[in-house]
């Protein structure tokens, strides 16, 4: 992380200080390190005096920014109400038991990470699993071992 | 401004949102969201209205009342609407109870075990009876609910001290969010996310603990339904009144109100209507009074030593116990030992008493030494914090506002981010710390320095440079300067250099000064009785000159000193290593009426809100009947009488100057590369001579004593973790202690508190005698630990 942080005091040079600076740069982290690291919410604060929990507060609220270093692939379950109501949090579940991570992890072999949404928009497929930009709807967890293994 | 509401004319002076002139008015709009501390955020819509000419329905709580409006809260499409907002919210919260067709008679018989397969219901929740979402259900009136229900299945928070938080509960109206960011300015937890998967908390998936949360309880008191619960009062249910007080533990003796079932204190709240209070109060205040009031430890009955050992006594014969060891104690043999947070009655009934019932007694209190005196000295023009907010300066010098003096440090927040500067001098990060323009460390072990070149610079004029010469500048530009000194300096051993330095800046700028501490009434103690230093009664007692050692509210020593005869009146049994001859239980906070000298010197009163637990007396009824035992008839301490001699502004006396204390140490080296500077403190956090960490275990964990703390930067560099224990060298001492980590200390720096009542004791003494000092760490050798 330390090339990291001083690219950070970098990225920081740029803007004012003032909380509309605050978009702009996490999507610059973004940009720079792949993802918004506890070490990056930490500078961003000390540098617009705001606390990190109001910054992750904001970053959080836009599924753009992701708080884990992206793995090889991004599984995406979906969460939403027709979703949900077909067992969309069944599958998230299930698929953090076979990767052995919580949402929001990554596997230590980088192959994969876990995330959900709140909707993709697809509800008439439902219930949605998501891998990269590949939409899986209708899924049930025992296509999951299958569906995985597409993907190195 | 005339409008007119439910054809009903109100009137309101000054901007007001439909919302306030309704309550005022006595009309019930449902709201959920709004908060009388808080600005109007719109976020329930439960408060929809109709004004004629406005389209749709609009907020109360956001449409600000205007000349000649018409408003109308109550017709049919407005409810019907609400209904509908109501069932979305109840449709991703636990809803049984609440359309329960049964529910009134549930809520006295609880007859309804159906409910139980599926939901455990508004009867096992720890806001029953107070939750304003029951309360709006039972408005706007609702039988079903026609969404789709979904139970967010989130396991409850109970990690933390002092409050559990159950977001399955959670109705995200984000009062406890704007309370912390809007008018605590702490910023310690966010809405996280959006949509179903919003949560709240702090950053990433940090706990309170781990994100330096005040734990000020402000969220808490906020929250509307049973999402954030205070453990200790989670299963008391509803208080049946409440009682105004005044929190005893600090200095700025913040009003409180008291939560009252029975007669049990079951809760601390800030003033103000108790479901929607502020949060002005710290963790002390807010959570530890009723910890100490309702602690099981509390001693209930007179205690006294006999041969065969201790054994529970009569008053009566408590009283001709404590009498005949008076009497039987020489002229000038008396040492008497008060506690700082005694109320004024209670200190003028000791003086009263004790001079009548002994010759020549002599007073302390054990945290009386010179550096407290000239403290003191310089306390006496200490303003109140109200009088400081129209300052343009703010500089604090060694204040540590952690998890103390709240009504201060919101001060200076709300100044500092409506742009007032503010400098902090001093080495401890605390929740000020971030409106800080600028952060002054000063060389630990050099720190009066920094003062000093202030003051030279203020009077040699204005060419000097470095850092005292750019603050001496901005001192001198000002207009309204604050000066803010805490106790903190006393844990210094340059602090009578330092409190020199701060007088005479003070002069050559008028700066205002507000200096706090947590001795909470010593300015009572120093004004009604003649008090000498602690150190002064100490080398009597080392002497052999003092017969009978009374102790009121105050434990000085952690074992038995060599004296003939030893009385402990408090709140809590003494160590039995004290061997006190008499123990007498104590009515405390709550149980009393009394009065105290409060910030500005002037008289501040309360009012008893519960009776005293077991045979536990006021300190004035004990001094009553040891008075009548020793035939003394005429001492009765008639309230009245008492508060005569009592003047209404403090006037402090210090005390002789204790020119036969130790010389002070001898500065230590600077700490070389790897070594650290050791700053040793004297706990802030205690209340009559105890431990508050002892009695509240939320906060031994939140403000740890001795603990070696250190920055985490550190503790990664020598590889230790926070629950390991290493060894502290300093010259030939060396010591053994548990080590902590927390960002509030710089790299460098490791702080260690003791509890308060083991500084006077010769038997405990400090590591080493100057702080802060150069120390080496050694990590204890352990099986499979090396050594650093
Ligand atoms: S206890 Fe106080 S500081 Fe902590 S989250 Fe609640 S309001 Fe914020
Ligand atoms: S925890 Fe309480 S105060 Fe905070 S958003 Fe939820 S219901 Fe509102
Ligand atoms: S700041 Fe002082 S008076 Fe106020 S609640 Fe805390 S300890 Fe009590
Ligand atoms: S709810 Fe899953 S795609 Fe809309
Ligand atoms: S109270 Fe007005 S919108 Fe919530």
């Amino acid at each position: 992380m330390e090339s990291g942080i001083s690219s950070m005091a970098g990225i920081l040079k740029e803007f004012p200080v003032e909380p509309g600076s605050l978009i702009p740069i996490l999507q610059k982290s973004q940009k720079e390190f792949g993802f918004i690291s506890p070490q990056v919410v930490e500078r961003i604060a000390a540098f617009l005096k705001m606390t990190e929990n109001e910054i992750y507060g904001v970053a959080s609220f836009y599924s753009q920014f992701r708080f884990i270093p992206k793995g090889r692939h991004t599984i995406t379950v979906c969460l939403g109400t027709a979703c949900h109501v077909r067992g969309g949090a069944i599958l998230l579940e299930a698929l953090e038991r076979h990767l052995e991570i919580k949402t929001g992890e990554c596997t230590p072999d980088r192959r994969f990470d876990l995330d959900a949404v709140a909707c993709l928009g697809c509800c008439a497929l439902a219930p949605v699993v998501k891998i990269d930009n590949n939409i899986y709807g209708n899924m049930a967890v025992i296509k999951i071992k299958e569906l995985l293994e597409k993907y190195e | 401004m005339k409008l007119s509401i439910d054809n009903r004319s109100a009137e309101t002076q000054g901007p007001a949102t439909i919302l306030q002139v309704a309550s005022a008015q006595g009309i019930d709009i449902p709201h959920l969201c709004s908060h009388p501390e808080l600005a109007p955020y719109g976020g329930c819509r439960l408060c929809i209205v109709e004004v004629e000419g406005m389209r749709g329905f609009p907020t109360a709580c956001t449409t600000p009342a205007a000349e000649g409006m018409v408003v109308r809260t109550q017709s049919k499409a407005l409810q019907e609407t609400r209904r509908e907002i109501l069932q979305l919210i109840l449709s991703e919260h636990p809803s049984a109870c609440l359309i329960c067709a049964e529910a009134d008679e549930c809520r006295d018989f609880q007859q309804t075990i159906r409910k139980v397969s599926f939901t455990t219901g508004c009867r096992g929740c720890p806001r029953d009876e107070e939750c304003e979402l029951q309360k709006a259900v039972r408005t706007v009136g609702i039988e079903e609910i026609t969404f789709p229900v979904y139970f967010r299945g989130m396991t409850p928070e109970t990690g933390d001290p002092f409050f559990d938080r159950d977001y399955n509960l959670c109705i995200y109206c984000g009062r406890c969010v704007r309370i912390c960011q809007e008018h605590r300015k702490s910023a310690v937890i966010s809405l996280k996310k959006r949509g179903r998967l919003t949560t709240i908390g702090p950053a990433f998936s940090r706990s309170h603990l781990e994100a330096d949360c005040e734990f000020c309880g402000a969220c808490v008191s906020a929250c509307p339904t049973g999402a954030m619960a205070e453990k200790n009062r989670k299963w008391h249910g509803s208080a049946d009144r409440h009682q105004d007080s005044l929190c005893p533990l600090c200095s700025l003796n913040c009003e409180i109100q008291i939560a009252i079932k029975g007669n049990r204190a079951i809760g601390t709240l800030p003033p103000g209507e108790p479901g929607q209070a502020g949060g002005e109060l710290c963790v002390k205040g807010r959570f530890c009074l009723s910890e100490w009031v309702n602690h099981p430890w509390r001693i209930l009955l007179p205690r006294m030593r006999f041969p065969e050992g201790t054994g529970t006594v009569s008053w009566m014969e408590a009283a001709q116990k404590a009498g005949a060891m008076l009497q039987n104690s020489g002229k000038g043999k008396t040492a008497i030992y008060l506690s700082p947070f005694l109320t004024l009655e209670e200190i003028a009934a000791a003086r009263l008493f004790f001079q009548r019932a002994c010759v020549s007694p002599h007073f302390t209190t054990s945290v009386l030494d010179q550096k407290l005196a000239s403290f003191f000295a310089l306390s006496r023009k200490s303003v109140t914090v109200k009088e400081i907010e129209d300052s343009d300066l703010l500089i604090s010098i060694f204040l540590n506002g952690n998890h103390n003096y709240a009504p201060l440090t919101l001060a200076i927040k709300r100044l500092a981010s409506r742009g007032v500067p503010y400098l902090q001098l001093g080495w401890i990060t605390d929740p000020t710390s971030r409106f800080a323009e600028l952060r002054s460390m000063p060389e630990p072990g050099r720190e009066d320095r920094l003062l000093n070149d202030i003051a030279h610079a203020l009077s040699a004029g204005t060419g000097k440079s470095g850092e005292g010469g750019r603050i001496a500048r901005m001192l001198k530009a000002a207009k309204a300067p604050a000066i803010i000194l805490s106790a903190d300096v006393l844990n210094l051993s340059s602090a009578e250099a330092a409190l020199a330095a701060v007088a005479r800046i003070i002069k050559r700028t008028h700066a205002r000064l507000v200096t706090v501490h947590p001795y909470a009434n010593m300015a009572g103690l120093l004004s009604l009785v003649p008090m000498e230093t602690a150190g002064a009664v100490l080398r009597l007692i080392a002497h052999g000159q003092i017969d009978t050692l009374y102790l009121i509210g105050d434990i000085p020593f952690s074992s038995r000193p060599a004296v003939r005869s030893l009385i402990c009146q408090n709140v809590f049994p003494p160590t039995d290593l004290l061997a006190a001859d008499l123990v007498l239980p104590t009515a405390t906070f709550s149980e009393i009426s009394g009065s105290y000298y409060s910030p500005g010197g002037g008289r501040r009163h309360f009012q008893e809100a519960i009776p005293p637990p077991g045979s536990a007396l006021p300190h004035e009824q004990i001094f009553a009947r040891i008075a009548q035992a020793m035939g003394i008839e005429d001492l009765k301490f008639d309230p009245e009488a008492l508060s005569r001699l009592i003047p209404t502004q403090a006037r402090i006396v210090l005390p002789a100057r204790d020119v036969a204390a130790a010389p002070a140490a001898k500065r230590t080296a600077r700490r070389s590369k790897k070594g650290f500077m050791l700053l040793q403190e004297r706990s802030p956090h205690s209340y009559h001579g105890v431990d508050l960490g002892t009695i509240s275990p939320g906060l031994a964990v939140i403000a740890p004593v001795d603990t070696l703390i250190f920055n985490p930067e550190d503790t990664a560099r020598l590889g230790i973790a926070s629950g390991d224990t290493i060894k502290m060298k300093s010259g030939q001492a060396e010591k053994a202690f548990p080590v902590g980590v927390s960002k509030t200390i710089p790299p460098g720096l490791t702080v260690l508190r003791s509890p308060v009542q083991d500084l006077a004791s010769a038997a405990n003494p400090r590591p080493v005698r100057f702080s802060p000092a150069a120390v080496k760490k050694r990590k204890k050798t352990s099986p499979g630990k090396s050594h650093v």
